[in-house]
């Protein structure tokens, strides 16, 4: 009987297992009232939750926000921050004083697919691209650098020159749903479709194929909300209780939302691939370290 | 009848809306400084954003930023975004009664900054400060946001809008101080009161004549940014259902953004140094084949390689090397060696190997020159 509830303890230990995840601070949400859960948003995508009570991770969580620490966070089944622990830099940090030069340059809001030419494929090419996609090598994988790896193959293997695509939940709709994520991001493509071009989404994990970009955004959306497109980053984080979503679009070259609220706030432009995103890609989400 | 429907209606739409049957004057008790007029009725139902511009010439940095204030039903929010300040500065943040952002005229000390006290006399008291406690004027009023290190930062809170306005119609016991009350009947009116952000690094080196308030120091109370609130209009954006980019035209086409975006093929245990397996299925490749992490292609139609694994960041010879096209068509491009099976090959140069079967043709319909 002991064995058995032995076994019993030990094939469930992984339910209640914590995940881990190292990430930066990308936001707090403090709630309405002090009963209301405290929302961490992650630069993972990922929105967990704090309990206020604990003054010693609270610092660290606000440390990381200002100072972009990383932190190594043990996070529970049921989203909550367990503890945290500071980490050295998994990505190196942009240079403030070089972001404060080209801030200075140009103050102006930039649409990232402003002189990009992507590709225009056939659906038979894009199926292949899709089928070519790796499989991420293990379960929790962040969306960005699935996104990255996948973009970078369909340019070498070939030569496509895709989109990538970002839905960005409102904080209305994430604390409405009690979502677990604040962004999402998938690569896209032109493809032909009866005669014309269209924008197909190449999203692995979560379709079986091309989708168009509405189809995509309703497997997260529990309210099938319509989501405007937006071309600057503060078109959307100026209105982060209006409806549920926002889309932006961007080349293949741009990794994390950061790159678009840097491209509007300093005029940071990607217009080819850098060497820490693509190895940390591939890193974090096939475990490959070439 | 209107009377009691009011009295009907209105406590259940109080969460809602703050449209009184009772009708009643404008909000804010002012304070008599030019600039400061609240004769209109507003709901508050909706959302507010102002927009920062910069004011003492950059002083904090040539930040941009806004304020977004939503209430909906009984919720309270307010958001602030900030950016292209300076690392580590800590930012006092309010909503003014007033409805106008201090100009050049308002220095009146002549030293070529608006200080805090004179910024307050075009802006008038404070309404409400957006510290760590919105719910009320006084709670969190040492707390405020301060820039990460690139000099950003981004704050928000939420409370309950009962808890809020309460607050604000409160009795002003204190008329001395820097905080005005809106009366017991007062109105919110955010739509065009103003809103300041304050602090500049100690490194700017403010003269003496640069006022400030309280026990801190002049450079962390100069004001650095104010806008005016608005009723948010439409929110931004398109709705596309799966909108058409344009006609196809019969063709895919291979994109370009440019030379050289340093894409290479990296080490996965599929590829061998020299050796091309990359294919084009289906459609067209225009430009390129490319295979093999020995391989780097350019937009100029060129497969090379060196026989070695190359990051985009290094620098490689050019070479040739050897793929195979199946099927779909290779635009321009050199393929040496290798198979080519299928499909349309259009113009280009295929060197030795096998070609067999599909369409050959350069511009003039015959087959490609093939040597071997």
């Amino acid at each position: 009987m002991r064995l058995f509830l032995g076994m019993c303890v030990l094939f469930t230990l992984p339910i209640w297992a914590n995940t881990q995840i190292t990430t930066q601070i990308h936001d707090i949400d403090h709630g309405d009232n002090l009963a209301d859960e405290v929302l961490v948003y992650l630069t993972s995508g990922k929105v967990v939750k704090f309990n206020v009570n604990d003054t010693e991770t609270l610092e660290k969580l606000n440390n990381s926000l200002l100072m972009k620490k990383w932190l190594k966070l043990d996070i529970s089944n049921d989203r909550y921050i367990e503890s945290a622990v500071e980490v050295a830099p998994v990505l190196p940090q942009v240079d403030p004083e070089k972001l404060k030069m080209s801030h200075e340059k140009s103050l102006m809001s930039m649409d990232p697919l402003e002189g990009y030419n992507a590709s225009v494929i056939t659906p038979e090419l894009a199926k292949q691209a899709f089928s070519e996609m790796r499989h991420p090598s293990k379960e929790e994988t962040q969306c960005f650098n699935r996104a990255m790896v996948w973009t970078y193959e369909m340019r070498v293997k070939h030569n496509i020159y895709s989109k990538k695509i970002y839905i960005f939940f409102t904080r209305n709709y994430i604390r409405r749903y009690n979502f677990d994520w604040w962004f999402h991001v998938s690569p896209m493509v032109n493809m032909i479709v009866d005669g014309q071009i269209k924008e197909r989404t190449l999203d692995k994990k979560y379709s079986s194929g091309p989708l168009e970009i509405q189809k995509w955004a309703n497997i997260f959306l529990s309210d099938d909300a319509k989501c405007p497109y937006v071309h600057t980053y503060s078109d959307h984080a100026s209105y982060p209780e209006a409806g549920s979503c926002f889309f932006q679009k961007a080349p293949m070259y741009y990794y994390q939302p950061v790159d678009l609220e840097f491209l509007e706030k300093f005029g940071s432009v990607k217009n080819r691939w850098l060497e820490s995103d693509v190895r940390a890609a591939y890193a974090e989400a096939f475990e490959i370290y070439p | 009848m209107k009377k009691s429907i009011c009295n009907i209606v209105t406590p259940v739409l109080l969460g809602a809306t703050l449209m009184s049957c009772g009708g009643g004057g404008g909000g804010g008790r002012g304070n008599g400084a030019s600039g400061i007029e609240r004769q209109v009725e507003q709901e508050a139902e909706g959302s507010y954003i102002a927009n920062f511009n910069v004011i003492n010439n950059g002083v904090g940095g040539a930040v941009t930023g806004s304020v977004a204030i939503t209430k909906q039903g009984n919720r309270f929010l307010a958001y602030a975004q900030l950016s292209g300040g300076y690392p580590n500065i800590v930012h006092q943040q309010r909503v003014h009664i007033g409805t106008s952002c201090p100009t050049a005229a308002d220095d009146t000390n002549g030293d070529g900054y608006i200080d805090v006290n004179e910024a307050f006399s075009r802006t008038g008291k404070i309404l409400f400060p957006l510290d760590s406690d919105i719910s009320s004027q006084e709670r969190g009023s040492s707390i405020w946001p301060s820039g990460d290190m690139y000099g950003n930062y981004f704050w928000e809170r939420a409370t309950a809008y009962d808890r809020f306005i309460t607050d604000l119609r409160e009795p002003d016991l204190n008329e001395e101080n820097d905080y005005g009350k809106l009366g017991v009947e007062g109105k919110l009116n955010l739509d065009g009161r103003v809103v300041m952000v304050h602090g500049a690094p100690e490194t700017a080196n403010l003269p003496d004549t640069v006022g400030t308030k309280g026990r801190l120091r002049n450079f962390q109370t100069i004001p650095i940014a104010c806008g005016v609130i608005r009723k948010a209009g439409p929110v931004p954006g398109t709705i596309e259902t799966d909108a058409s980019l344009g006609p196809a035209n019969g063709e895919a086409q291979g994109g370009s953004s440019g030379a050289d975006d340093g894409a290479t093929i990296p080490v996965d245990g599929q590829y061998r140094p020299g050796e091309t397996t990359g294919s084009t299925a289906g459609g067209e490749t225009a430009g390129s084949t490319t295979g093999s992490n020995s391989t780097h292609s350019d937009d100029n139609g060129t497969t090379t390689g060196d026989g070695g694994f190359h990051w985009p960041w290094e620098r490689h010879p050019r070479g040739e090397t050897s793929g195979s096209t199946a099927g779909g068509a290779t635009s321009g491009g050199t393929t040496t060696g290798g198979t080519t099976s299928g499909g349309t090959t259009s113009g280009g140069t295929t060197s030795g190997g096998t070609t067999t079967g599909g369409n050959y043709g350069d511009d003039d319909d015959t087959n490609p020159e093939t040597t071997g």
